[in-house]
This record gives C-alpha cells, sequence and structure tokens, in this order.
C-alpha cells in the first residue's frame, strides 16, 4: 500500500518536470541577442543623427553668433578705420571706430572721443576669431579687452559694395560691410560646414 | 488490472488519444460518470481525476509575467539613454527660442527709431503724445504681416524740434511667462554734413596747370604743423558727362577724383598727361543729394552799408549788405547774415571773424562780389568759423582772389566758384561748377567733416549716432 501511495505522489511531479533545456536556451539567447543587436544599432544610428545634427546646429549657432556681433557694433560704428595701433583694416580685420561712452552707456562727444573695436582672426590659431577692444583709457566706460567670440572659424571674409576691404582706398567713404563667415565643426567622421553672408550699414551713414 | 495500472491506462489513453483538449476533458467527465455509479475503486478514481484536473487547470493559470518586467526594463534603459538627449533638445530649444526672440525685439527696436525719423521728416510728430521737449509713442502687440503678434514698440524723440533730437526705441517681446526680452537703440539724429570732398560740384570741375589740392585737419594744428597734410583732398561730381572734372598740366591732386554714381570714372575725369593724382579713379557708391538751404528767420535790419569801421554782433536779416572803400567790418561773435539782396565788398575793404567769433553768410538770390584787394580774414584761422551758404536761387558767381589767406568753406549747389587763391584757401567748396584757376592752392580741412547743414536750415533728420542696448 505505501509504494501505491509513494508512485502516487511522485508520478504526478514528473509529469512538470521543470527547468530549461539547453535548446531552451540557446533559443531565447539568440532571439533576446537580436533584439538587443536591433536595439543597439537603432540607439547607434539615433546618437549618430543627433550629434550631427546637434554638431551642425552648433556651427550655425557659432555663426549667427558672430554676425550679430559684429552687425551691432558696425551699426553702432563712426567709421570703419584703415588701421589703428598694429592693426590694419583687410579683408579678414576689421576695425570700428566707436563712440566712448559713460557709466550710463552714454556718447561721451561723438566728435573728439573714440574707442577702437578691432575683429581679426588670431593669426596664430587662424580658426579663431578675436574681438578686441581698445577703449580711450580713462575716459570711455568700456575696458581694454580681447576675446575670442568664435573658436571653429573656416573663413572671415569683408567687403564694402563689392569692393574687397583691404582694396578699399577712402575708409572715411564705407557705409556698409558686407561679411562672409564659414564655421565649420567635424563631428563622427564628418566635417559641417555654414556659410552665412549679412550685409550691415553703418548706421549714420545711411544717409 | 489493479487500480494503479487501471488508472495509469486511462491516463495514458487520455493523454495520448488523439483529439483536441475539448474532447480529452469530455473523456475525462465520461470517466468520472462512469466512476459513480461503482465500488470505492471507482470513487478512488475520481478523486485522482479531479486532482489531475486541477492540476491541469491550475497549470494553465500559473502563466509567469516575465514579458512584463522585461519590458519595464528595456523601457527603463531608453528612458535613462533618452534623458541626456532630452535634456539637450530642450536647452538648444530654449536657445534658438531666446535668440528668434532677441532678433525680434532688435528688429522692433530699429523700426522705433526709423518710425521716429520719419516721422520728424515727413510726418507730423506733433501729433505724439507729450511737448516740445518730449514726444512719445507707443506700439503694443505689433502684428507682422502675417497676423502674428510679435511684441511692443515705445519710442520716445527728446527735443523733436531741435536740431539734434535724440531718439529712444525700446522693443520688448515676451519670452517664457512673464519674462521678457528687451532690445533698446538710441540714436542722436542731426543734419547733413556736407563736406566730405575737398571740392564738390553738382555739374563740373575745372582744374587749371599748377593747381595743388590736399588736405590737413584743423585740430591737429595748422597746416604747418609737422604731419599734419594728407591726402584726403577729394575732389568729386554728381555728373556722369564726359569730362566733367578736368585736370590741366602739372596739377595736383593729394586725393581721389570721383565720378558720378554708376558712371565711367575714365571716360568722366579727364587729366592731362602732365596732372598727378595720388588717390583713385572712382564713381559715387550713391548720387550724392545736396539739401536746399532754408535760411532760419531772422530780425529784419534792412540794407546795410559800412565806410568806416563797424563791430557787428547780433545775427540779422539784409536786403543787401555792402562795404565801402577801406572801410572794415568785424564779426565779434557768432553771427549769421541772411542776405537776400547783394553782398559787395569794394576796394581794400576788411571783413575780419575775430578769434572766437564765427560767421555764416546766407546769400538769397542776389550777387556775391568781392572787389580787387578785399579780404575775409577768419582770424582763428579756424575753417569751420566761417561758412557761405547760397539758397536755391542763389545761382550767381563767388570769385574769390584775396591777398591774404582764406579760411572757410562754401556751400552753394547752384553757383559758380571761381578760384583764383595762390596764397592758399583752407576750407572746403561744394557748388555747380567750380574753376580753380592757375597756381591756386585748396587744403581740404578735415574738420569740416563734422560740420552739418542742421534740420533748421534745410537738412532731413539723419542718423548721427546709435547705440544698441541690451537688457535680459
Amino acid at each position: 500500500m505505501m509504494t501505491s501511495k509513494k508512485s502516487r505522489r511522485f508520478k504526478p511531479k514528473k509529469l512538470q518536470p521543470k527547468g530549461i533545456t539547453l535548446v531552451e536556451v540557446l533559443v531565447t539567447v539568440t532571439i533576446v541577442s537580436f533584439m538587443i543587436l536591433a536595439m543597439l544599432s537603432l540607439y547607434v544610428a539615433g546618437q549618430r543623427y543627433f550629434l550631427n545634427g546637434s554638431a551642425r546646429s552648433d556651427v550655425l549657432r557659432d555663426n549667427r553668433h558672430v554676425l550679430n556681433y559684429v552687425s551691432r557694433d558696425v551699426k553702432d560704428a563712426i567709421q570703419v578705420m584703415p588701421s589703428w595701433d598694429v592693426y590694419t583694416t583687410s579683408t579678414d580685420c576689421l576695425i570700428l571706430q566707436v563712440s566712448s561712452i559713460d557709466s550710463n552707456g552714454l556718447i561721451i562727444d561723438i566728435d573728439s572721443q573714440f574707442d577702437y573695436i578691432v575683429y581679426r582672426l588670431n593669426s596664430e590659431y587662424p580658426n579663431r576669431l578675436e574681438r578686441i577692444i581698445d577703449a580711450n583709457d580713462g575716459v570711455s566706460n568700456r575696458a581694454d579687452s580681447s576675446r575670442t567670440i568664435a573658436t571653429r572659424v573656416g573663413s572671415f571674409q569683408l567687403s564694402s559694395g563689392g569692393v574687397d576691404l583691404s582694396a578699399v582706398s577712402s575708409f572715411d567713404q564705407v557705409s556698409s560691410v558686407d561679411i562672409t563667415l564659414v564655421t565649420t565643426q567635424s563631428q563622427v567622421g564628418r566635417t559641417f560646414q555654414e556659410t552665412l553672408k549679412t550685409g550691415v550699414k553703418l548706421r549714420n551713414k545711411s544717409d | 488490472m489493479n487500480l494503479s495500472s487501471s488508472f495509469q491506462q486511462r491516463r495514458k489513453e487520455n493523454f495520448l488519444s488523439p483529439g483536441t483538449k475539448n474532447e480529452r476533458q469530455i473523456k475525462i467527465k465520461k470517466v468520472s460518470k462512469m466512476d459513480k455509479t461503482g465500488n470505492n475503486d471507482a470513487k478512488r478514481k475520481s478523486v485522482i481525476n479531479r486532482n489531475l484536473k486541477s492540476r491541469i487547470d491550475k497549470s494553465k493559470n500559473e502563466e509567469k509575467g516575465f514579458v512584463l518586467i522585461v519590458g519595464l526594463i528595456v523601457m527603463t534603459v531608453l528612458l535613462l539613454l533618452a534623458v541626456p538627449f532630452l535634456y539637450q533638445l530642450s536647452f538648444e530649444n530654449k536657445l534658438t527660442t531666446k535668440s528668434y526672440k532677441s532678433s525680434a525685439a532688435m528688429s522692433l527696436a530699429e523700426a522705433g527709431v526709423d518710425r521716429a525719423i520719419w516721422e520728424l521728416n515727413y510726418g507730423n510728430i506733433s501729433s505724439w503724445t507729450g511737448d516740445d521737449t518730449l514726444r512719445t509713442m507707443g506700439i503694443s502687440s505689433f502684428q507682422a504681416a502675417g497676423g502674428n503678434v510679435i511684441g511692443d514698440v515705445g519710442i520716445r524723440v527728446v527735443d523733436p524740434t531741435a536740431d539734434h533730437p535724440i531718439v529712444e526705441s525700446r522693443g520688448t517681446v515676451s519670452y517664457v511667462g512673464s519674462l521678457e526680452v528687451i532690445r533698446t537703440v538710441r540714436s542722436e539724429l542731426g543734419g547733413f554734413p556736407p563736406f566730405k570732398f575737398a571740392a564738390f560740384a553738382e555739374d563740373g570741375i575745372m582744374i587749371d596747370q599748377d593747381v595743388m589740392i590736399d588736405s590737413y585737419d584743423s585740430r591737429d594744428g595748422d597746416y604747418d604743423n609737422p604731419g599734419n597734410v594728407g591726402s584726403d583732398g577729394d575732389i568729386g561730381t554728381n555728373s556722369g558727362d564726359f569730362s566733367a572734372i578736368y585736370m590741366d598740366n602739372s596739377a595736383d591732386l593729394a586725393g581721389d577724383a570721383v565720378s558720378g554714381y554708376e558712371s565711367d570714372p575714365e571716360s568722366v575725369i579727364i587729366t592731362d598727361p602732365g596732372a598727378n593724382i595720388d588717390g583713385e579713379k572712382r564713381a559715387l557708391d550713391r548720387i550724392i543729394e545736396l539739401p536746399p538751404i532754408t535760411p532760419p528767420t531772422l530780425p529784419w535790419r534792412g540794407d546795410y552799408s559800412m565806410s568806416g569801421t563797424d563791430s557787428i554782433f547780433l545775427s540779422g536779416e539784409y536786403s543787401s549788405f555792402e562795404m565801402e572803400n577801406n572801410s572794415v567790418v568785424t564779426i565779434e561773435d557768432d553771427v549769421i547774415l541772411n542776405i537776400t539782396g547783394d553782398f559787395y565788398m569794394d576796394q581794400n575793404s576788411r571783413l575780419d571773424i575775430a578769434v572766437g567769433a564765427s560767421l555764416q553768410i546766407i546769400m538769397g538770390s542776389g550777387s556775391f562780389e568781392m572787389d580787387q584787394s578785399s579780404a575775409i580774414n577768419n582770424l582763428s584761422q579756424d575753417p569751420t568759423k566761417f561758412v557761405l551758404f547760397g539758397t536755391p536761387s542763389f545761382t550767381g558767381d563767388i570769385y574769390i582772389d584775396q591777398s591774404s589767406e582764406f579760411y572757410g568753406a562754401i556751400y552753394a549747389p547752384n553757383a559758380f566758384v571761381e578760384l583764383d587763391q595762390g596764397n592758399g584757401f583752407y576750407g572746403a567748396i561744394i557748388a555747380k561748377d567750380i574753376l580753380f584757376d592757375q597756381d591756386t592752392v585748396l587744403h581740404y580741412d578735415k574738420a569740416l567733416e563734422a560740420l552739418e547743414i542742421l534740420p533748421s536750415m534745410g537738412s532731413l533728420y539723419l542718423v548721427k549716432s546709435w547705440q544698441v542696448k541690451i537688457s535680459n
């Protein structure tokens, strides 16, 4: 009787074997691997698109940022100077004469007190665009400074009315400045480049 | 066949028999039904069958929820990967929005200044709120062409009737919630600065032999100061006619020669082989509009005639102005003489402009004549202190030939000017036609660049300075 009871207890367990066969494991691992691979490739592609997209937008933003800066200063400028200190206005160097300002930001004397703003490519690192301020010391509220305003510059070209700024003879007649700026950035083996052009008038000469 | 083996057999049949699950269950039910009619053995079988059935049912309900867990894990991982991207995207979005809003605010501010200038020149600034010390105008919720609201513009014009009003315009664009992007443009207006050339003629310039034209800057001292002489003595014309500018043998120009807008400089500017131009021949980049002079209203003083010595301290309007032989008139203050008739200086008469004083002569429709050996002596030797203006109806001749140096500027867009000034003409000339006689020397004073024809004298309001202020 005992034997039969035992056999009754064990046999149903044998009918429902627990555990996973090797084949099942292999099939599962294969399927999961495929899923992970698919997901990973999707992720990598997504990441690449994202990085490329942000590289492109970085390049464009850099470019706009610089053009905003230069445009504002050109509008404010009294005139384009042929040279100032050690700098000479050329195809890639712009010297602007601006009025000195007091502590309230107001023009002190438009006819006699001047500061100078220079935009130029750094001679050592030609992909850096610098904005140099040479202020009228002791008079102007501006301070002397030299700042890099862009680090991914491909080229910075200046002209006025179709004439290269280096070929202009009468700078006091220059009433507008055309700026072409190329910014570049390499990302995931690709190089992104944006070229923006803008023409800005010196507002005090746009009569 | 004992109980156990019969059960086994039946179970085997149940499991191995073909048919659907339902068929197998029907079989089991049949077996159970049979058992009910049987003995204890049959009862036991029934119990076992019930057990089996319940196990089958149980195994059916005990499906494990791995998919949900795996799904949640995958989702979490993906979310974690996406967070930096989303963060970056929102950052970029903020930057772009701010950049767009600030551009819009800047454009609104600039448009505000232009609107005020238009209103001063062609519109009616007195219709704006305020008085002659301050006029204001606001445009709220300015709409673009498509109907989109861009932002607000606030314009202030300080001293709107003065010669140098100040315009401040503020563009405000709402950003996020109550935040605003504000751009302000501050601009001082003024008149037209005409003296950008040593000599500028509407129709043409004739330069005789041995004429010399160069430049200096009286702000840096005398012409003779070392380093003060420059080569900005440009001459120009609005004309595009052949030979509108002619330079004879040995004429020397330290500056550019400029022909009319869109003309061919080579055909307009003709030079004798012996003539020299230090600068270049070029065309104007735009037509230079010479504003017509409208004299200010001054006290009426009738005819003026002087035979002896006199001093003038006050401005006035004269129907004629005559200085007889050997007379000396000294201008002692900042004086404007508005002469509607003739201006005449007889032999050896002298019109002196004292140091610290200035003189502006505005010629109406009469003639301007300086006889032999008469002279206008600008004693400060500052050309900005003497200007001879001609209204549009002044179409006569101005002939300058004096035995002393002449310091001053001439603005007479409808007159003919002849210089026979070997002793030096320090200043600048604007006329319809200009003739430089032999040996005349013209030293253009760059300080004249700052001299304006004021809006009260007929100029439009133009931008003199432009400043962008940024806040937020």
